[in-house]
């Protein structure tokens, strides 16, 4: 609260040594403002000194003293400093590969295992190319200020070490809301290793690029969605005027390091609301900023090029930094991914008629692929040229690689190297609108990257000192409970889920039943009745054929709004519930029904989010119980290569920071106490 | 928290803002907070703020409120802004003197975009 007259700063000691007027001096350099994080009012107190660091490894006590209205108050903070990154040291790793499955809990690796890989006689036919690697351990993935993390600190905390908060990107909260920019910044490895060291770094990612996840590598913010701030951050660009304003942001922009290597999707937080790109390639109805058009101008004056589908990525130089801006689910029929996100994979690979959905392929009007884009041909004749032009995780991943190789040329392994963040979001979309076939797939998208990854390092020279990192920033409450015989469904739409007042039946009927003659009961095979599935994959490309066969998996989630459900695979992506409605039209408070687009012939699975979540919850960053929440489930981690052995046991995720140091050849023991403060 | 030589700021000091002025010292206490919106950058201005079926009081033009007589234990705090949107949140209220929240719109409310998270 306001205190009735001005806070007053009275000490301020590092282990022990006062440093009040080195404090003061360093805040008055700063001068009032964004630089220092100065609240409005001057009856709240708080001030950032910038870019700090503790310079030696060891035990840190900060105690502040303060007077507020007379009255001496003290707070008290402990850091635990490990060494400092040394590349040059013989044994650090000098790339890394860090690949980030958005959102995947251990079932969804046992699915994708079981789908890719099959299962005889109870035992694996082979493994996922994750679980094969020779390190496995546990990361603990509470936020600071919740048990169940947003994608923002799930990420956030990996790479700097710090616990952070739900919404909150590489920064503390603090007292000035009105500014998500100015709080308390923490580096993160990423930064760190470009800042110091000149390593190159760089993401992938199948969501928007101003997502948590690919954000959280180098933006700071209290809030995950000022995307135009946090693109401009990405990209190094700091102009007055614009959402990342370049006055009073010095010290931002002296800590956040631009990406090298950027590819994703989400074009509408880079260019201008009336570039024609948006609608004729991206196929935005709407959207764009209103500032700043940092494709048209600002990446060709920072030294980007720019690709917008495979040909373009392929045919981009590896000696020059790259932003790769791709078309999302664009499909109107479609709901939950939307434009700023690319096609999942089982779209992807229907669009290249690698898959078929429930005996569907690419020219089946079903799939909605074969029709015109709807805001122009700018990125293809049709939906699925469009789709096809949207480059595989593999081939995402291996021109980054390229790029990155290029950048950094002879200094890898002298100093030199760089880090790639391989990020597979839709893991965590599709699993949040209860997609579960398409989860599968993009869980063996992911794996089969870690897969080409692993086999194009050890074809670089030197590659051995490479490090494959594989883990999740949360997990999401879905489970395995067995399997759905689907020839058992086709041939009876309807007459399954039917009761005498037309209602959703509450529960699963049976053949024997004369009110719900329903033979889904006998289509649901769960513990004795889990036959193997009968996946194939003729095609050799590592995805099965359709996720429809004979007998597929059932997933479910533990936590998850009202839907219904026949177990087949929706033709394309659709919420599973929207927000219920009047007969006016009025949202409904506190209300969820099944999307009726979404198999309305399907059982009723009622939602199980606490109704006081709908305005108002902790189910997920927002309340939303339209779609299904995270869950506060330990999530695998999985590691090979240089400084891979760090990764083993059970650890808090801010663990994983402190593991990459080690790989990257900071000694492991913490000495105490600490030597000093630098940067004043 | 175990962590690297790395270049940071100093977050502790803006948890100073959360001391209250004064203290009171009974059973139930007063609970102070403060009505925000990180994503849209501003504190709230004439939001009512109710725990259960207590007295309501309104945030200040800064968006700080005090609500006296909270007694400790699970609350639901119920904020009603300005225009009629409201969300709940749920706190764990400590018995302590006197405590302090920071009741954010952006975090209890659902997203714009519905692709995130």
């Amino acid at each position: 609260m306001p205190a009735e007259h001005s806070v007053q700063l009275l000490h301020l000691r590092v282990n022990g040594k006062d440093v009040t007027e080195a404090f003061k001096a360093r805040i008055a350099r700063q001068g009032n403002g964004p630089e220092s994080g100065t609240p409005q009012s001057p009856l709240l107190f708080g001030a950032s000194a910038r870019n700090l660091s503790f310079d030696k490894p060891g035990r840190y006590e900060v105690l502040a003293e303060v007077s507020v209205d007379g009255v001496s108050r003290s707070i008290r903070n402990r850091y635990d400093v490990a060494a400092a990154p040394n590349p040059k040291a013989p044994d650090a790793a000098s790339r890394i590969v860090f690949f980030l499955t958005d959102g995947t809990g251990l079932p969804l690796r046992t699915a994708a295992r079981i789908a890719s890989r099959g299962v005889f006689e109870g035992r694996a036919r082979d493994r996922l190319a994750m679980e094969k690697m020779p390190v496995q351990g546990l990361s603990m993935t509470a936020a600071f200020d919740t048990i169940i993390t947003d994608s923002a600190p799930g990420m956030a905390s990996l790479v700097t070490g710090m616990k952070q908060a739900n919404n909150a990107l590489n920064v503390s909260p603090d007292n000035t809301p009105e500014n998500a920019l100015d709080n308390p910044r923490i580096e993160t490895v990423f930064e760190y290793m470009k800042r110091v060291h000149g390593w190159k770094i760089g993401v992938v990612t199948d969501a928007f690029l101003a997502d948590a996840t690919p954000a959280a590598t180098v933006a700071h913010s209290r809030s995950r969605r000022i995307y135009n701030a946090i693109t401009q951050q990405m990209i190094g660009w700091y102009a007055d005027g614009s959402a990342q304003p370049k006055a009073g942001y010095a010290a931002l922009a002296e800590l956040a390091q631009p990406l090298d290597v950027m590819l994703g999707g989400g074009a509408a937080h880079w260019m201008k609301e009336g570039n024609s790109q948006l609608a004729d390639f991206y196929q935005y109805g709407k959207g764009g900023r209103k500032d700043v058009d940092l494709v048209a101008d600002a990446a060709p004056k920072l030294g980007y090029g720019v690709a917008r589908n495979v040909d373009e990525l392929k045919a981009a130089p590896n000696n020059r930094k790259l932003l790769g801006l791709f078309t999302g689910e664009f499909r109107p029929a479609s709901s939950g991914l939307g434009p700023d996100n690319i096609p999942g994979v089982l779209d992807r690979l229907a669009a290249r008629g690698a898959v078929t959905i429930h005996g569907k392929s690419v020219n089946d009007a079903e799939l909605a692929l074969n029709l015109a884009p709807p805001k122009g041909k700018g990125c293809g004749d049709t939906v699925a040229e469009c789709f096809r032009k949207v480059p595989m995780k593999t081939e995402m991943a291996d021109k980054a690689i390229d790029v990155l190789e290029g950048l950094a040329g002879d200094r890898i392994g002298k100093g030199g190297g760089w880090i790639l963040l391989v990020e597979q979001s839709q893991t965590d979309k599709l699993g949040h609108i209860l997609e579960y076939d398409r989860v599968v797939y993009e869980v063996i998208e992911a794996d089969n990257t870690v897969a080409a990854v692993g086999r194009k390092l050890s074809s670089l020279k030197d590659g051995k000192r490479s490090l494959r990192l594989v883990t999740s920033d949360h997990a999401q409450p879905e489970t395995l409970g067995g399997v759905v015989l689907t020839d058992a469904l086709v041939g009876n739409p309807g007459s399954c889920f039917t009761t005498t007042n037309n209602a959703f039946p509450l529960t699963v009927g049976s053949a024997g039943d004369s009110n719900r003659p329903c033979p889904l009961q006998d289509a649901l095979g769960t513990f004795n009745d889990a036959t193997p599935p009968t996946y194939t994959d003729a095609n050799g490309d590592g995805f099965p054929d359709d996720p429809d066969p004979a007998i597929k998996l059932v997933i479910e989630d533990g936590f998850r709004p009202a839907y219904s459900t026949s177990y087949r695979t929706n033709f394309y992506p659709l919420e599973p519930a929207f927000i219920g409605k009047d007969s006016a039209g009025a949202a409904i408070d506190r209300s969820a029904i099944p999307n009726p687009k979404r198999q309305p012939e399907g059982l009723f699975m009622s939602g199980n989010l606490p109704s006081g979540n709908v305005v108002g919850g902790a189910n997920k960053t927002g309340g939303a119980i339209n779609t299904a929440p995270h869950a506060g489930d330990d999530v695998p981690v999985s590691a090979d290569g240089a400084g891979a052995s760090h990764f083993s046991g059970v650890y808090e995720n801010t663990g994983i920071a402190l593991r990459l140091v080690r790989a990257l050849g900071g000694k492991g023991e913490v000495p105490a106490p600490g030597g000093g403060l630098t940067g004043w | 928290m175990t962590t690297t030589a790395m270049r940071r700021t100093l977050p502790w000091l803006l948890a100073l803002a959360s001391l209250p002025a004064s203290t009171l010292t009974a059973s139930a206490l007063t609970l102070s907070g403060r009505v925000v919106d990180s994503q849209e950058q501003r504190s709230i201005d004439g939001a009512r703020i109710r725990v259960g079926n207590g007295e309501i009081v309104t945030s200040d033009a800064q968006g700080f409120f005090r609500l006296p007589d909270v007694a400790p234990g699970p609350r639901l705090v119920a904020v009603e802004l300005p225009g009629g949107e409201g969300f709940t949140v749920r706190l764990q209220v400590p018995a302590r003197p006197a405590w302090f929240v920071e009741l954010d719109r952006a975090r209890h409310t659902p997203p714009k975009d519905d692709d995130e998270y």
